[in-house]
């Protein structure tokens, strides 16, 4: 049994200001889902291939499996809880529903904030930079296609925009 | 975007956003893993190290001291606790525990249990427990394990066969006596399975009044009458309200559910079990078919298949579990879209040093497609003929459904040249010859592959699937169903018909999961069920709850039953349409006084049925070894592939389906299973393989590093295309469908890389069809041709 060894560490999750007291083995992933109770991010394989457990770290993508919860002590943390305003989905999410991006949605919260994090930085990126960001995650149930409807669907909305801006 | 039945209904065939999404896009999904009870304890495994061996003892003391740790079970002690995990087959001497008993079967096989206050605290001690045992040979290879001098896996039973059938429908002598042609093949259709995203998790407890109660991500309710039956107590409660993260057939962890009973009637507490990936990919139970086939062929010159002879050796794995299943499954389409009049099947089922097997998405039909598309196209090529033109000539006729095949199962209909057609223009098949010509001139290795895949659906209908529809006081209905699901909508489903049928408007139905103590009949959601299953029993249930308000409104509006004309939720007199009343008003009637309602009406409107399946199911009898679904959904695809001349990597360039389930009830979802088999087909046919060592029979792919899913860069976009073929067996003329593109992916893309690879006269007769297959058998041809020189 290892020597109870806990860490305080402070961070932002969705905006709103977190404590946990952590042991250093502790994973990001389960000090959300477990301590800090954001169980809309899930445990796929916990050793970073399938993203499920994709959250935004300070800006940055990252598999919370392969990260320890005391380095995102000062972080600020997004999860799929973040973001929707109240009833109000997202764009993302509005264009997951509207192709049915998924089935199981397992890989739903992991998808999305990949997504997210595209368009963040590339607000219209071609369908190979899609590709490059999709191969990051696993789904088993979609073949990726209505996945890539629903991001399509996100980025022409977004591509009309600009032209009428 | 398919579109069916554009007219005929009001909300049938038109896509109806996916009720379950709106929660699963917000993180918002109930799975096995975020069921937290106060008290719950966490349950981890000891694996077992090596593949087989006589287990001589374990010494669980240093575990139990630890702090924090509750109990540790051991496999002897579980023979206390309950009765063995049921099998598909009866063999007494097949006794299968969810913890090793006196030997260790597989590497990776459960051995031990520790129960403590935290996963962590509970792996920590797992470490600490220690066993000795003597090391046997590991049965890899059931070829080698069916060898008389093999050592047996399970002593008692004399044999490690455990399943050895042979049938034969038809003059299957005659035709190969009097063959113009006969064919051997070989084929090898390597372990893959669903592998969902999320491990098989359940959680146990005794609530106060006794009854153990269980929530799991398990994908069949029935399991309630097997708890019972095992845990040695009629006082269970398997819940059903759980979203199942990906199931495929593949999540039925049913050793999972009673060792987690079992720490929990120990301990007296709450306790949760979730696979970590390791122990699922080892010893989860959950991998698919494991075949080496041997087939004959008859046929004639001009491309005619009179006969088929059939030999299957299927590795099941430690135990015989559920994967016999698997084996008998494609005897319901055993020709698949073929007039082949003569079939013999049959052969054996072995047990090796492996994880047992499960029905996984179409338990089993897939690579015998596979081998059926596989054998039309070795045919073709063996007697000079073109291979879409083989597929045309012996496709069965639309005009002659209802179908019988050698054995007896009847195909309720299709239109198998049609969809053919409809692909073969979609994809412009005189193009691609075109393109083909001109990339082998440049020397590129460019393949066009077609193939059709049969998916029967509906699976044990003769179970039937049950419903209870009630109307509550407000004039909400309300639909309890007695499974959870994984990823199928049903609860659009549901909700889809009762709009139809009820004409409630979508915010007033509310669709809710039962239990095993709810009194719903239940089914479970395998095989293509649901649509066929479910989908009639909640049309018949509608009917019944629009009986109730018919009578409801005629009496409160003094008129015969015969003179109410139901408007979506009006009930009013035809000709009369002031004399009118809602379901709401209707509601307030029948949970208001009685003297309101007519005389020997119940209180409420509560109705429930149970559909018990069509009788081609039910009345007919088959002969010996043959089994008939209700439905039977066809696809059509057509794919190219191109192979790197230089590092034999494969690349799908394009894949073009048509897709035929009959009437579609909600595209978006129908579509989705169809963009969903092709990537799991992808998967199957050319990256996805347990493999396992040889000499030490250790799992190799035991990781995602290593069993390799294919992501967005492997799965090719799909142009879907559909031919609706309405089913006779259905009231809106759907079909069972979900894995039919499974079914019918690997045939196509085989028969593709084969096109290409044509140059080097390279047959394709495995998958995964990896570069490294292909680069040894370009440099076995290279040698015979350098040989013959």
């Amino acid at each position: 049994m290892a020597e109870n060894n806990f860490t305080t560490i402070r961070l932002t999750v969705n905006g709103k200001q977190h404590e946990a007291r952590v042991e250093p083995r502790r994973t990001l992933l389960d000090c959300l889902r477990d301590d800090l109770v954001f169980p809309g991010t899930h445990v796929g394989c916990e050793h970073g291939v399938c993203g499920c457990c994709n959250v935004i770290v300070d800006g940055d993508l990252v598999r919370s499996c392969l990260m320890l919860a005391v380095q995102a002590d000062g972080a600020a943390v997004e999860t799929i809880e973040g973001l929707a305003d109240g009833d109000e989905l997202n764009p993302l999410q509005e264009a997951f529903c509207a192709k049915h991006a998924m089935q199981c949605g397992y890989c739903t919260p992991g998808m999305i904030m990949t997504l997210e994090d595209l368009l963040r930085r590339n607000p219209r990126p071609n369908e190979d930079e899609l590709t490059d960001a999709l191969s990051g995650n696993l789904c088993r149930c979609t073949g990726y296609e209505q996945i890539r409807q629903a991001a399509e669907s996100v980025i022409a909305a977004a591509q009309q925009e600009g032209e009428r801006a | 975007m398919t579109s069916t039945a554009e007219g005929r209904y009001k909300f049938i065939g038109k896509p109806m956003p996916v009720i379950e999404d709106r929660r699963f896009v917000r993180g918002g999904g109930r799975y096995i893993n975020d069921l937290n009870l106060p008290g719950m304890l966490h349950m981890a495994v000891v694996p077992a190290p090596v593949a087989h061996a006589r287990l001589l003892s374990d010494d669980v003391s240093a575990a139990l001291a630890e702090p924090c740790v509750s109990a540790v079970l051991t496999g002897a002690e579980l023979t206390q606790m309950m009765g063995p995990v049921p099998q598909e087959l009866a063999l007494p001497n097949v006794v299968w525990y969810p913890l090793a008993v006196d030997k260790i079967r597989y590497a990776g096989e459960w051995v031990a249990a520790v129960v403590a206050t935290s996963r962590a605290a509970a792996e920590d001690a797992a470490e600490l427990v220690t066993m000795e045992f003597e090391e046997l040979e590991p049965l890899v290879d059931p070829r080698r394990a069916m060898q008389p001098d093999a050592p047996l896996l399970h002593e008692a039973e004399g044999s490690n066969v455990v399943w050895n059938e042979r049938w034969t429908w038809g003059e299957v002598d005659d035709e190969f006596a009097q063959a113009e042609h006969t064919f051997e093949y070989t084929y090898r259709w390597n372990r893959h399975s669903g592998v969902p995203l999320e491990t098989f998790g359940c959680v146990a407890q005794v609530d106060p009044t006794g009854i153990l109660e269980l929530w799991a991500s398990h994908q069949n309710p029935d399991i309630q009458q097997e708890v019972i039956k095992v845990m040695r107590t009629p006082k269970v409660k398997v819940h059903m309200d759980i979203d199942i993260g990906g199931s495929y057939g593949s999540k039925r962890g049913r050793k999972q559910m009673y060792l987690v009973a079992a720490a929990a009637l120990r301990t007296r507490r709450p306790v949760k079990f979730i696979e970590d990936r390791i122990e699922n990919m080892q010893a989860s139970d959950g991998h698919g078919p494991d075949r080496y086939y041997s087939v004959k062929v008859a046929a004639t010159s001009t491309g005619d298949i009179r006969a088929l002879d059939i030999d299957v050796i299927e590795d099941l794995g430690a135990y015989c579990g559920r994967g016999p299943r698997q084996i008998t499954k494609p005897t319901s389409a055993i020709v698949g879209p073929y007039r082949i009049p003569a079939v013999r099947y049959g052969g054996y089922g072995v047990l090796t040093c492996k994880t047992n097997q499960v029905p996984f998405r179409g338990a089993g039909q897939s690579p015998h497609n596979f081998i059926l598309e596989r054998t039309v196209d070795q045919v073709s090529r063996d007697l000079g003929l073109d291979r879409v033109e083989v597929r045309l000539r012996n496709f069965i006729q639309p005009e002659q459904f209802p179908y019988e095949i050698p054995g007896g199962a009847i195909y309720d209909s299709g239109n198998y040249p049609g969809a053919a057609e409809i692909g073969l223009k979609q994809a412009r098949m005189e193009d691609l010859l075109a393109a083909q010509a001109q990339a082998r001139a440049a020397g590129r290795l460019y393949g066009i592959g077609t193939a059709g895949g049969l998916d029967p659906g509906g699976a044990a209908a003769e179970h039937g699937e049950g419903v209870r529809i009630e109307i509550d006081a407000t004039g909400h209905a309300v639909a309890t169903i007695g499974f959870q699901s994984a990823g199928q909508a049903h609860e659009s489903m549901v909700t889809q018909i009762i709009r139809e049928e009820l004409g409630f408007a979508l915010g007033d139905i509310t669709v809710q999961r039962g239990h095993g103590l709810a009194g719903i009949y239940a089914g479970a959601p395998t095989g293509n069920r649901m649509t066929q299953m479910l989908g009639t029993t909640v049309f018949q249930c509608s009917a019944k709850v629009r009986a109730t308000l018919t009578k409801l409104a005629a009496f409160t509006l003094e008129a015969s039953e015969d003179d109410i004309e139901v408007d979506g939720t009006s009930y009013r007199i035809a000709g009369d349409p002031d004399r009118a009343l809602t379901v709401r008003e209707l509601a307030k009637i029948a949970y208001g006084p009685r003297l309101k309602c007519p005389p020997g009406m119940e209180p409420g409107i509560v109705e429930q049925n149970v559909y018990a399946g069509p009788d081609i199911v039910t009345k007919r009898k088959l002969k010996t070894g043959a089994k008939q679904f209700p439905t039977y959904s066809f696809d059509f695809h057509v794919v190219v592939a191109e192979v790197d001349p230089a590092t034999f990597e494969i690349k799908l360039t394009k894949y073009v389906v048509v897709h035929d389930c009959g009437t579609v009830i909600n595209p978006l979802v129908v579509d989705g299973f169809c963009y969903g088999g092709v990537g799991h087909g992808v998967g199957g046919a050319l990256y996805e393989n347990f493999a396992y060592d040889p000499a030490s029979g250790q799992l190799l792919a035991s990781s995602f590093m290593d069993y390799l899913m294919p992501t967005a860069h492997e799965v090719p976009r799909v142009e879907l295309h559909e031919q609706v073929t309405p089913s006779p067996l259905h009231p809106y003329g759907a079909k069972g469908t979900a894995e039919g593109a499974y079914m019918t992916t690997p045939s196509a893309i085989a028969s593709a890389v084969e096109d290409a690879l044509a140059p080097h006269g390279i047959r394709i007769t495995e998958v995964p069809i990896t570069p490294q297959m292909i680069f040894d058998k370009v440099m076995a041809a290279t040698a015979d041709k350098d040989g013959d020189e």
